[in-house]
């Protein structure tokens, strides 16, 4: 039986910097991931190719383009289309979720988040990802 | 920015949300009366829509900005707005009963503004929110 890659390389796209810094105080510091940030939907994707993200963590709500139409390009992108995308939103209605989930995003996170527990939730999902990927 | 674990001890991570916190709500009197001249914006505009989605969008990145900061007022308020606003979002015309269920929420987030009582929580990593 294959052992699961342990997730360490993540991108964040958030354009909301105070969010963000907490996210990545979260995610790399207590965590211990290795993480790029990024402020916008275009600068996340043209970080993929240097970067090489084993998971996507993507704001919905952005200006330009938003979490849904970064999610589109990546599912369109050659090499990144099968990388694991997170939503992250304010918005906790059940509906919502559901409806970002049949995006493609292989689950939803919401804000308010708890920075000490986010890598814990994040490494859950990758393992739930993971083993219904192999079924 | 590329970040990596440099194992801090919860102090320093504690010391540096206290910080954000601090530095956040040295923002909100821009970021609120940003949400009011929206407001005002909307009420006089002739593309409404346009005017209505800006306002959304602003109110939503406090929403969760401040929550996760445990800035308690400021999050209570912006999210009850938030979820008025929500399905007006989708509406073709916004009427004048939906102006007046807006219009209180603004009143409160007016004088939360002048008061400045934001009523930040103190971060407190175990147990967090």
């Amino acid at each position: 039986m294959s052992e699961i890659t342990e997730l360490t390389k993540l991108l964040y796209v958030e354009d909301e910097t105070d969010i963000r810094i907490v996210a990545e105080i979260a995610l790399s510091q207590i965590a211990g991931f290795t993480v790029k940030t990024c402020a916008s939907g275009n600068e996340g994707l043209e970080s993929l190719e240097n970067f090489k993200p084993q998971l996507i963590l993507l704001d919905v709500m952005m200006p330009g383009m938003d979490g849904p139409h970064v999610l589109k390009k990546i599912q369109q992108h050659r090499e990144f289309c099968d990388t694991p995308v997170v939503f992250m939103t304010a918005k906790a209605r059940t509906d919502e979720i559901e409806k970002l989930k049949t995006l493609g995003a292989i689950d939803v996170i919401t804000k308010p988040f708890n920075p000490m527990t986010l890598g814990d939730e994040i490494k859950t999902i990758w393992q739930r990802h993971h083993d219904s990927s192999k079924r | 920015m590329t970040a990596q674990n440099d194992s801090p001890s919860e102090d320093t991570v504690h010391d540096q949300l206290v910080e954000l916190q601090k530095s956040y709500i040295s923002k909100l009197d821009q970021k609120l009366q940003n949400i009011i001249d929206l407001w005002n914006t909307f009420k006089s505009s002739d593309q409404p829509k346009d005017e209505f989605q800006k306002l959304y969008r602003s109110v939503h990145s406090i929403v969760g900005t401040s929550s996760t900061l445990n800035i308690s007022e400021v999050s209570r308020l912006c999210s009850t707005l938030e979820q008025v606003l929500l399905p007006m979002l989708k509406t073709e015309d916004l009427g004048s009963n939906d102006i007046l269920s807006i219009e209180p929420l603004i009143t409160e987030l007016i004088t939360l503004h002048q008061n400045k009582d934001y009523k930040p929580k103190p971060i407190q990593l175990n147990g967090y929110m």
